[in-house]
């Protein structure tokens, strides 16, 4: 079995009608994401990388760098306009962007989790804790009341929010404990790639540190692979192998966290790393 | 009804069965589409009929379309044949198709449309029923948008409607639907059965008789064919339960007219504020009770 | 005996865009570093001794040179030029560093920030944790601090409880940023005792020691490192 889990080439969102001239005209030498010709927004272009299991990938960028938008393509929340990913599970290999609806979802149910930074992107506040997580448990095939009743209070009480509190619904928890069921109904179906976009980003720090916390305990108990979008360095830091740099929608620096905050080779990084408080 | 008037069919120029050719055609062949794909919605252009949307339309043109004057029609209304919707649309097709027999027995009938209930009496390969339906899609709970409802029914996906089952057993230890129960045909499309009883859902698994449904607002035919799975939605270890007619002290109640302990009752308060029950399905409890005199007799 | 480690004319040097400066860090470096030997880094501040070591451990990215690794496997490995995915099971199962100063996990007790490398490597939880208080109490942390998190403990303990992690998964090659800087003379002597018995299980190590006595006790080979020459020219074109 190969160790890798994902590979991603070529991966690009242009939005708008497209030119000849948008990609030359945009980047971050020409610090805009904007086609001075058409108008079109090139969210990203040409993002390339591989992800091993059990890796931590981070991906680091300001707004508009397309850290989000390369997330979001690879959960099939939005279709790509040029590249590819191949996802790899046990010896299979799928071409993600060539699977129909169907089988995008299947693979979004049951080989993916994604925990978003608004949790009303990753819940539904029509219904209990509980219920978001046995909806993600029901839609991969598990019929049990009682099982899906004890799996779903396990997760919780895994992510720190008590079982008591599992039939009542997230509306009246606090964003930390919104975030922590998000997890859980990520962790449903045991996925071995997780993405997490910016999931602690406006928490209170003492939350944050609990929840990045929890994170690294769940990557090494289960092995799952990450990709992590945030646009702070602390984060990466402490829960990334593996950095990807981005900026108005390219990817400018890839390497191995630490080297990457001690020795950043791209003067848009050395900004980013000096600026960090 | 005025027993001197009769339809100028010439002057009017109404066809047998009040639609014309086209109209029963096109119906007939999104029957067989419904046949074809069980469970599934199928879109018809309903037409608009000479009463409000709400009173049966949609039955009305699928007994309109298939009755000929072979047929013996039973017309039933929450089990009742008396009742005034299913004497008016009986009424309805006794004017408008001439030569075709009515009925209140069952067994004599080749065609029954029914609203909310399904006959005691096991029906036949020779009978087709017709279900009134208000609401075709049993993802309207969980789903405003059409276009998403398609598609979760085209890939099978009804999590969220056993979310909303799970949330009910969350909060009140059991199911707690009682007419309209969501159920799987075919092992592919869930449907919305009509607002059937409980009781009346394992009737249609398996059923030797065709059991078609049509909703006239909503412009939808779907069809349970004859001998087709019929799964009510439950989880693996909660069973389907139908009504349950014991008393507090778990003795099954009797209807208070032929004495039935097998039937689906209506509860009744009678001139001196008792709480009685009688059989639903009227010509199931003459029955019984014709059978009980003649026993006497003998 | 064939060398774990041979860096061949390493030289790290810094763009700073921003400021259009070129920072030297370390330059000409060749040494080698033997299974079951220690070889140390000495010279003056500024020399660009830390610098090798984070070259090697692939934190700095080697402006020049070569930095040949032997692996477990008998393949012989640039360092320098090694994919990142090469690099990171390089760090899990055979190479170590032990930093100058903790990097703190919050919230992580002091056991697990110890036995962590363990469990990366698919040790049993228990054991694993067995295996680290042990390493604690011969570094002599008191044992009511095992399982609490680092980031309150003193500079002496936080040192300690680094060490441990740094020495408890045994790795083929460990390096050592002055791992005695903030210890007493008698936990010195500890770890002065721990490192000769790593040696001679085999392990290589690189380090540097802020004293001079324990070069002289611990060191098999020695290698002097030269301030690096400034560069005087501006950046003319930084890709």
């Amino acid at each position: 079995m190969s160790n890798k889990i994902l590979s991603v080439r070529g991966l690009t969102r242009i939005h708008g009608e497209q030119c000849p001239l948008c990609i030359s005209s945009t980047g971050p030498e020409h610090n805009t994401n904007i086609c001075l010709n058409c108008g079109s927004v090139v969210a990203a272009h040409d993002v390339n990388f591989d992800l091993y299991r059990g890796e931590i990938l981070g991906i680091i960028g300001e707004s508009g760098s397309g850290k989000s938008s390369t997330v979001k393509m690879l959960y099939f929340d939005d279709t790509p306009t040029a590249g590819s990913a191949t996802f790899y599970d046990s010896d299979l290999q799928h071409d993600m962007f060539a699977l129909n609806a169907a089988q995008q979802r299947s693979m979004r149910n049951k080989r993916f989790g994604m925990v978003y930074q608004n949790p009303h992107l990753g819940l539904n506040f029509q219904i209990s804790a509980g219920g978001n997580i046995a909806e993600r448990l029901l839609m991969s095939d598990l019929k049990h009341y009682g099982e899906i009743r004890t799996r779903a209070g396990d997760l919780l009480v895994r992510t720190e929010v008590a079982r008591a509190r599992m039939d009542q619904n997230p509306k009246t928890f606090s964003g930390g404990m919104q975030q922590r069921v998000q997890i859980a109904k990520a962790l449903a179906t045991q996925p071995p790639l997780l993405f997490l976009d910016e999931v602690t980003t406006g928490l209170d720090l003492s939350v944050q540190a609990a929840i990045l916390d929890l994170i690294l305990e769940i990557q090494h108990e289960l092995g799952t692979a990450m990709i992590v979008v945030t646009h702070d360095l602390g984060v990466i830091r402490l829960l990334a192998g593996r950095t990807l740099v981005m900026k108005h929608g390219r990817v400018i620096e890839s390497g191995l966290t630490d080297q990457i905050l001690e020795d950043p080779q791209h003067a848009y990084t050395q900004r980013l790393v000096a600026s960090a408080l | 009804m005025n027993a001197h008037y009769e339809l100028p069919l010439e002057d009017a120029g109404y066809s047998f069965g009040f639609l014309d050719e086209y109209a029963k055609k096109e119906v007939r062949r999104c029957i067989l589409k419904a046949i074809s794909i069980p469970g599934y919605q199928t879109p018809y252009a309903s037409r608009e009929m000479p009463m409000g949307r709400g009173f049966g339309t949609g039955g009305l043109q699928l007994t309109l379309s298939l009755i000929g004057e072979d047929d013996t029609l039973k017309v039933i209304d929450q089990g009742s044949d008396d009742s005034v919707n299913a004497v008016n649309l009986r009424q309805f097709v006794q004017l408008t198709c001439p030569g075709v027999e009515v009925t209140e027995k069952t067994q004599e009938a080749t065609l029954i449309q029914s609203r909310h209930r399904i006959p005691e009496k096991l029906l036949t390969e020779q009978q087709i029923l017709v279900l009134q339906v208000p609401y075709p899609d049993a993802l309207v709970v969980v789903e405003p948008s059409e276009a998403r409802r398609k598609v979760m029914h085209g890939e099978a996906d009804y999590s969220r409607l056993l979310v909303k089952l799970y949330e009910d057993v969350v909060r009140f230890h059991e199911i707690t639907i009682s007419h309209r129960y969501p159920t799987r045909i075919n092992g592919h499309y869930v449907i919305d059965p009509s607002p059937i009883p409980r009781w009346d859902v394992p009737r249609l698994h398996q059923s030797p008789a065709l059991v078609l449904l049509g909703a006239g607002r909503e412009k939808k035919i779907y069809a349970v064919p004859p001998y087709t799975l019929a799964e009510p939605l439950v989880f693996d270890d909660i069973a389907f339960r139908v009504e349950d007619f014991h008393d507090v002290h778990g003795k099954r109640i009797a209807c208070r007219c032929c004495g039935s302990t097998v039937s689906f009752l209506d509860e009744l308060i009678d001139d001196l504020g008792n709480v009685t029950h009688q059989c639903s399905d009227s010509a199931y409890c003459e029955e019984m009770q014709e059978t009980i005199s003649a026993r006497k007799q003998a | 005996m064939t060398a774990i480690l041979a860096i061949e004319n390493y030289n790290k040097t810094f763009c700073l865009h921003e400021r259009n400066k070129l920072i030297p860090s370390a330059s000409h470096v060749n040494l080698s570093v033997y299974p079951g030997k220690l070889t140390a880094l000495i010279g003056p501040t500024g020399a660009g001794k830390s610098s090798v070591l984070k070259g090697v451990y692939r934190t700095y990215l080697p402006s020049a040179g070569r930095i040949l690794f032997r692996t477990a496997a008998g393949e012989v490995v640039d360092l320098a030029q090694a994919d990142e995915h090469r690099m990171l099971e390089l760090r899990k199962s055979e190479i170590g560093f032990v930093t100058q100063f903790l990097h703190c996990l919050p919230r992580k007790s002091a056991l697990d920030v110890v036995a962590e490398p363990l469990f990366a490597r698919g040790v049993a939880t228990e054991e694993a944790r067995g295996r680290a208080a042990d390493l604690l109490a011969q570094l002599a942390v008191p044992s009511r601090l095992w399982n609490v998190p680092p980031a309150t403990f003193s500079g002496g303990e936080k040192q300690r409880v680094n060490l441990a992690r740094g020495l408890i998964a045994q790795p083929r090659l460990l390096l050592l940023d002055e791992p005695t800087a903030s210890l007493d003379p008698d936990t010195t002597d500890r770890v002065v005792a721990h490192i000769e018995t790593l040696k001679s299980t085999g392990i290589a190590m690189l380090a540097i020691f802020h004293h001079p006595d324990l070069v002289k006790r611990l060191a098999d080979h020695v290698f002097e490192l030269s301030p690096p020459v400034a560069i005087v020219k501006p950046i003319e074109e930084i890709a």
